[in-house]
This record gives C-alpha cells, sequence and structure tokens, in this order.
C-alpha cells in the first residue's frame, strides 16, 4: 500500500514539475529579467518538491501574465484573473481532497475534508461572535468570492474616505468611553461629527459581523447539504467519478442552500442593514469632507448638485417650450390657411371651390372647442375625421369615443356633438 | 463512504489536462483582440445629450414593414447586447423578419444626468424619438419593442401617448415586481432607498453588477470560468465568451433620480399594478392599454421571473394579447442560438400580422 502511496506521490511531483518547468519557460521567454517565481525553484534552479502540496502555481500564471499583459486587451486580462481565481480554487479542492499523499481510502480523505471545512466555518462563526476581525480567511474559497462580492459594495462607497480618526481600530470598549465624552470648546462642533461618524463606522462593523455570521451558519449548512448529497448518491449506487463532476456537485449544492438563505426574511433584514449602513457612515464622512473642502475653496458636490438641479429644471422647460411653440406653429399655419383666399378661378368653377372649401372646413376637427391638435390626432386614430361624424353622435357613441381617446369625459362636457352641428350649419 | 470513485491516476489526468488546457489555451486568449460589438450597420440620425438614435441599415432592398420599429433598452447594460455578434443579433433578426429597426442608445449616464427623471427619459427622450420617427415616415404611430426595464418604460410610454404607439411588444418585462419568487426584489425591500441616492448620487453600475452577480455567485464567478478552460482550444467560442463577458461587465451609472422613482415605486411599493405611478404628474393605468400586445418571457429568467411578466396579461385592457415563452434565460433569449431561430421571427410575424 505504501509503495503505491509513493508511485502515485511521485507521478503528482513529477505532473507538477512538468507544468512548473513550462511556466518558468514561459516566464524566461517573454520577460527578460523575471527570471523564475520566487519560492519554487532551489538556488541551484532545482525544482523542490516540498513545495508541491501546496504549489501555487498561479504566482506564476500571474507574473507571466504581468509581463505580456500590455498587449492582451483589458476584458481579457480582467477574465484572466477570474479564470486564475477560479483555476486555483479548483486545484485546491484536488489538492486537501487527495493532496495529502493518502488518496486510497477516498471515503475517509474527502470525509476528513468536509470535517475541517465544516470546523473552519465553525471557528470563524466563534470568531465573529468574538468580535474579532471578520476578514474572510481564503480556505473558504468559492465561498471568498461571493462574500467580496458584497465587500466591493463597500470598497465602491469609497469608504476609504472616512476622515483620519485616531485610534479608530482600537476596539468597541475604548469608543463607547470616547462617544460618551460630551463634546467640548469651540471644535465642539467638529468633534460632535467625528463622534457621530465614529458611531455610524461601529454600527458599520456591526452590520458586517451579523451578515457574515449569518454566511457562516449557511457555509456549515452548505457542507451538512454536501454530506447528504453525497449519502444520497451512495443510495443509488452512483458515484462521483472526476474531479469536476465534485466541483460541479459542490457548486450546485451551495447555489442550492445560498439561494434558500438569500430568500429569507433574515437575509432581507441584514442585507438591507448592511447597505443602510455603509450609506448612512459615508453620508456623514461626505458631509464632513464637504466642510474641509469649503474651508479650502473648493467646489463641493452640494453646490454641484444644485447646479445641475436648476439646469435641468430649465432645460425641462425649454423643451416645452418648444413643444408648445411647434404645436401653436401649426395651429397658426392651419388657421392662416383657412383665411387665405383660395385659388383663382374662372366664375364657373366658384362652386366647386367652395365646396372644396367647406370640405376642408368640415374635416377641420379643431374648429371644436377643446380639440387641440393632439386630440385631433387621437380622433384621427379612431377613424373620425370630419365634423359630420362628431355632429351626428348620440350621447351613447360620444361617451365612447371619449374613452377611446382618453378625454377625461371632455367629448361630453363640451358638448362636442352639438358644437360640429353648430359648425356645420354655419358653414353651409 | 464509496460514492467516490475518483482513480487517482484519473485525477492526476484531470488535473495536469487542466493545467495543460492553460498552457496550450492561453495562446488563443492572447489572440483575442479587439472585441467588437453592436456589428450590424446602423446610423445615428439623432443625438441628444448621452442618447443616440441608431438606425439599422440592410444591404436587401426587401419590402419592409412600413411600421418602423422602435427598440427601447433598459437603463442598465448596454443595448448592444441585441446586437452582440453576426450569427447572434436580435436586430438582425428582426430584420430578416421584414422590420425596419431603429434603437435608443442611451450611453453612460454621469453626474450631469443626476436629476433626469423617469419622466425626462419617458416623455422627454423616447417622446423626442418617437416623434422624429413619425416625422420621418409620415406616421401616425410606431411599433415598440421594449427590453426589461426598457419594457416598463414603454408601457408607462404607451399610457400616456396611446396615439403615438400602434404596436406594442414587450421582452422579459417585469410588471408585478412582487411575485414570490423575485430574488433581487426581494433584497431591495429593506434598503433605504432615498439614503442611498442622496448618499450616492447616481448608482454605479459596478455597484449594480455585483448584485446580479451576486444572485448565483458560485456560478457566475466560479463554475462559468471553469467552463472557459473548455473552450480554451476553440478561438470562436472563446471570442462569443470574451463578448458576452465585456458585456456582462460593461454597465453603465443609473441617474440618481430616476433610480430612485424606479426602485422606490416600482420595486418597493409595486405601484405599476396597483395604478398608483405618476410620471410627470400622469397617472399610470394598464388598464388604458387597449393596443395590441405581444409578450415575452424567459422561462428560466432569475432576474426577472416568468410570473413578474406574465402578470402584465391580467392589467392591461387589451383585447389583443398574446404571449410567448422562450425556454431560457434572461439573457439567452438575445443571445442564444436557438432563441435566435425562435424569436425575432415570431416577433417579425406578429408585427406584420397587425
Amino acid at each position: 500500500m505504501s509503495s503505491a502511496n509513493n508511485e502515485w506521490s511521485g507521478d503528482w511531483v513529477k505532473t507538477q514539475q512538468h507544468f512548473w518547468e513550462s511556466w518558468a519557460n514561459m516566464v524566461r521567454q517573454t520577460s527578460a529579467g523575471a527570471g523564475s517565481p520566487a519560492g519554487m525553484f532551489t538556488a541551484n534552479n532545482v525544482f523542490s518538491p516540498n513545495s508541491v502540496f501546496t504549489p501555487d502555481w498561479t504566482q506564476g500564471l500571474e507574473q507571466w501574465w504581468r509581463a505580456v499583459s500590455p498587449q492582451a486587451s483589458n476584458p481579457v486580462e480582467e477574465m484572466f484573473q477570474r479564470l486564475v481565481e477560479v483555476g486555483k480554487n479548483f486545484t485546491k479542492l484536488a489538492e486537501q481532497g487527495y493532496g495529502a499523499g493518502q488518496p486510497l481510502d477516498q471515503g475517509q480523505v474527502v470525509k476528513s475534508w468536509l470535517d475541517n471545512m465544516q470546523s473552519g466555518f465553525d471557528s470563524w462563526i466563534k470568531q465573529i461572535s468574538a468580535g474579532n476581525s471578520a476578514a474572510i480567511p481564503d480556505w473558504m474559497g468559492v465561498h471568498k468570492t461571493s462574500m467580496e462580492l458584497l465587500d466591493s459594495f463597500a470598497n465602491q462607497a469609497g469608504l476609504g474616505n472616512i476622515p483620519d480618526i485616531p485610534g479608530l481600530d482600537k476596539g468597541k470598549l475604548e469608543w463607547d468611553r470616547l462617544l460618551n465624552t460630551p463634546a467640548l470648546g469651540q471644535w465642539r462642533e467638529h468633534q460632535q461629527q467625528l463622534q457621530s461618524i465614529a458611531q455610524r463606522l461601529i454600527e458599520y462593523q456591526e452590520a458586517d459581523q451579523v451578515y457574515k455570521l449569518a454566511f457562516a451558519h449557511m457555509g456549515v449548512r452548505s457542507i451538512e447539504a454536501l454530506r447528504q448529497r453525497l449519502a444520497e448518491i451512495t443510495g443509488k449506487g452512483e458515484g462521483v467519478a472526476s474531479v469536476r463532476e465534485f466541483y460541479d456537485l459542490w457548486v450546485a449544492v451551495n447555489e442550492e442552500v445560498y439561494g434558500e438563505f438569500a430568500m429569507t426574511d433574515e437575509y432581507q433584514v441584514i442585507h438591507g442593514d448592511y447597505v443602510n449602513s455603509i450609506m448612512a457612515l459615508r453620508k456623514e464622512s461626505n458631509m464632513f469632507n464637504e466642510k474641509l473642502y469649503k474651508a479650502a475653496n473648493l467646489p463641493t458636490r452640494s453646490e454641484v448638485n444644485v447646479i445641475h438641479q436648476r439646469l435641468q429644471q430649465q432645460r425641462r422647460e425649454n423643451n416645452q417650450l418648444k413643444a408648445d411653440i411647434k404645436r401653436l406653429s401649426k395651429q397658426l399655419t392651419s388657421l392662416t390657411e383657412g383665411i387665405n383666399s383660395p385659388p383663382k378661378t374662372s366664375p364657373g368653377k366658384a362652386d366647386p371651390v367652395k365646396s372644396t372649401k367647406s370640405a376642408n372646413q368640415d374635416q377641420d376637427l379643431s374648429r371644436i372647442k377643446g380639440i387641440g391638435p393632439e386630440m385631433v390626432d387621437r380622433l384621427h386614430a379612431q377613424g373620425v375625421e370630419t365634423l359630420e361624424q362628431i355632429a351626428a353622435m348620440q350621447m351613447e357613441q360620444l361617451k365612447k369615443l371619449d374613452q377611446q381617446i382618453s378625454g377625461n369625459g371632455k367629448a361630453v362636457r363640451e358638448q362636442w356633438a352639438e358644437q360640429a352641428k353648430q359648425l356645420l350649419t354655419t358653414t353651409n | 463512504m464509496r460514492q467516490f470513485q475518483i482513480d487517482p491516476e484519473e485525477m492526476l489526468n484531470e488535473v495536469s489536462s487542466l493545467n495543460k488546457k492553460i498552457t496550450e489555451g492561453f495562446g488563443n486568449l492572447m489572440d483575442v483582440g479587439e472585441i467588437s460589438s453592436g456589428v450590424t450597420p446602423h446610423e445615428t440620425i439623432y443625438e441628444e445629450d448621452k442618447l443616440r438614435l441608431f438606425h439599422y441599415q440592410s444591404a436587401d432592398t426587401e419590402q419592409k414593414n412600413s411600421v418602423p420599429l422602435l427598440i427601447v433598452y433598459a437603463l442598465v447594460n448596454r443595448p448592444y447586447m441585441a446586437d452582440i455578434q453576426e450569427n447572434r443579433s436580435t436586430v438582425k433578426g428582426l430584420m430578416d423578419a421584414g422590420q425596419d429597426v431603429y434603437l435608443i442608445d442611451w450611453g453612460y449616464a454621469d453626474e450631469a444626468d443626476h436629476y433626469l427623471t423617469m419622466d425626462d427619459y419617458i416623455n422627454g427622450y423616447i417622446d423626442r424619438c418617437v416623434d422624429i420617427l413619425r416625422e420621418r415616415h409620415n406616421i401616425e404611430k410606431v411599433n415598440l419593442l421594449g427590453i426589461c426595464q426598457g419594457g416598463t418604460f414603454s408601457l408607462c410610454y404607451s399610457a400616456m401617448h396611446p396615439d403615438k404607439v400602434r404596436n406594442l411588444v414587450t421582452m422579459v418585462t417585469p410588471v408585478d415586481f412582487h411575485t414570490p419568487d423575485n430574488m433581487l426584489s426581494h433584497w431591495v425591500q429593506n434598503i433605504d432607498i432615498d439614503l442611498l441616492v442622496d448618499t450616492l448620487g447616481n448608482i454605479s453600475g459596478d455597484m449594480l453588477n455585483s448584485t446580479f452577480l451576486n444572485m448565483k455567485p458560485y456560478e457566475l464567478m466560479g463554475q462559468k470560468y471553469l467552463g472557459v478552460l473548455d473552450i480554451l482550444d476553440r478561438p470562436d467560442a472563446l471570442e462569443s465568451f470574451m463578448r458576452m463577458e465585456q458585456w456582462i461587465f460593461d454597465s453603465p451609472d443609473q441617474a440618481a433620480e430616476t433610480f430612485r422613482q424606479f426602485i422606490k415605486d416600482f420595486f418597493q411599493d409595486n405601484k405599476l399594478i396597483r395604478g398608483e405611478v405618476e410620471i410627470g404628474g400622469q397617472g399610470i393605468d394598464l388598464a388604458s392599454l387597449t393596443l395590441p400586445i405581444l409578450n415575452i418571457y424567459a422561462e428560466q429568467d432569475h432576474l426577472v421571473p416568468p410570473a413578474a411578466s406574465k402578470a402584465l396579461k391580467q392589467y392591461v385592457g387589451s383585447d389583443d394579447y398574446s404571449e410567448i415563452s422562450f425556454p431560457g434565460g434572461h439573457i439567452g433569449i438575445y443571445v442564444s442560438g436557438k432563441a435566435q431561430k425562435m424569436v425575432p421571427p415570431e416577433i417579425g410575424s406578429w408585427l406584420n400580422a397587425h
């Protein structure tokens, strides 16, 4: 058994060595001075087997990438980072489960791996509950990425811009004392603001802690779920045939547990509290900073906001005016066309001209009070194009038409049918 | 625990072939040059602030639907997703289905756009684009195709300007924001949006993106990239992947005031289906919509769950309401090969028949 172990370990070493050498070559080729990444090779450039069980092959990768990356387009570079990250996690998975050199009792290895993950989560929970830093441990692998996404929220909210408060990292107890000290002296307001910011910072740290704690508990549940899933697989007489399959299974189980977690009422509360606490902190530190900008005679965001707001309001008014002018021009044009003398004709043709003119007028729905160009459009859309049509409408028909054109009762209120009839009498 | 049948030798092979793939495939990764998207030829016929109105041009002179089709995309993410690459372009598909296609490209909002409201976007920008098309084609009414949030905007637009819209197509459009399976909506209920917007101003695209990715973090930030290793030796597949990747992370910032109203009124208070939305002082009543509507949703949409879209049916007044369901996801409905064969042709024939 032990010789088989050694054989396997030897193969593992050889694989890594081969891989590592080709990377080293790549690095040497692409960047003349880069040399081999530190730590993996001994002074004589001999591959060190001691590092094999946790080879950070990705270190070489990243160095090589940095050397060549000016040539790569940016999205590729970003994707590559993610690729490296997932590659790391994948390999870690394989190594944690199998790299310890005792591959034969797979079941035992996997169980102890699961146990380790579980106790990792458990101890992290203890750490957080004790109020210690809730930094995300590296062994969390894939879980870390998810947590980091949420942390990026805090980063993007620019929490790095918190004004420098002395002793800020000293822990809660000291701050409680400071915060309860009444602000005195000529810097009273200044001090009050700082105290308030410190309070917001504490609240953010608390919200962060609560979030990570809930997440850690979810992590424990995900291990349980994975155990169960594996048991089910055994029960069916099936098995997991490759590391990739195991990885996919792990992802599926995590997504399930996480999906459930993310839809709980508890999650809704802690997610909201987390975001709100960041914003509350940022808001106050912004206000504090603005005082500093003003003192330095610099424009502030608040000031610029007012300018933008006024400007946008002005543009709205301009657009409205433009639209009104356009509409009025149209109305004016159609009115003038109506008034202007008709084309010259011989007396014998007077009647056709007259009837053309009156026909035009009979099609001019805007002669009815309450019907503007927009309303004309709507009426046309409903197939109503002449005064005659309106004049002929009974109350029910008029009401229906009013609904169709979103008239809000206008057609009835302003007695369009009546008006139409009047206008037709005048024309004729 | 006998469920692990991973042969150590096999495992070795697996990891070493992973390494091999990376080594060999990097040549291909390096060769992925400039990633171009928005491939169908188009001209910009109107510009206002950051907005550009595109008209897509086709080589063939085949008879087009005389009613132009205006695509109104969401403010979240970039519209070129509908035209992402040669053989995966919904825009091209629509053109092939006989439509004369226009699209509003919103550009990238910055703090100068902070005070743009939904009224400014819908009754301002969209209305002016619609008027341009009406004049250009000498018609009363245009066809609208709204995508996701753009569909919600289009519904509001159609309710406020019934005289200008002939037919409305909505794709993966949220209408009811409180269906029980809506994760995004679930997350946002306890967030103080006024505090958020008052503090940050415009909402960064990256922040929104983090939120979307966090809906399925293990898949979207992990497993997906492992899949890349499988295609590292296929430059075409790699390029397609990179295009999508670029699009996913190409997130414009959201104008502060529009974000405020959209999240508070639509996501938090679900006012649209209650008939309580007001835009520029005008009330939006879905029941007042009587125009023909084609509502398309994706069955595995985890961003806008089917129930959120299907709700439209019970709220509109239209007699002529049809639905199409696509077996795929929120993005797949535009970019997958399967979708290309199914969706644009169906939209085209529906529009031609109306």
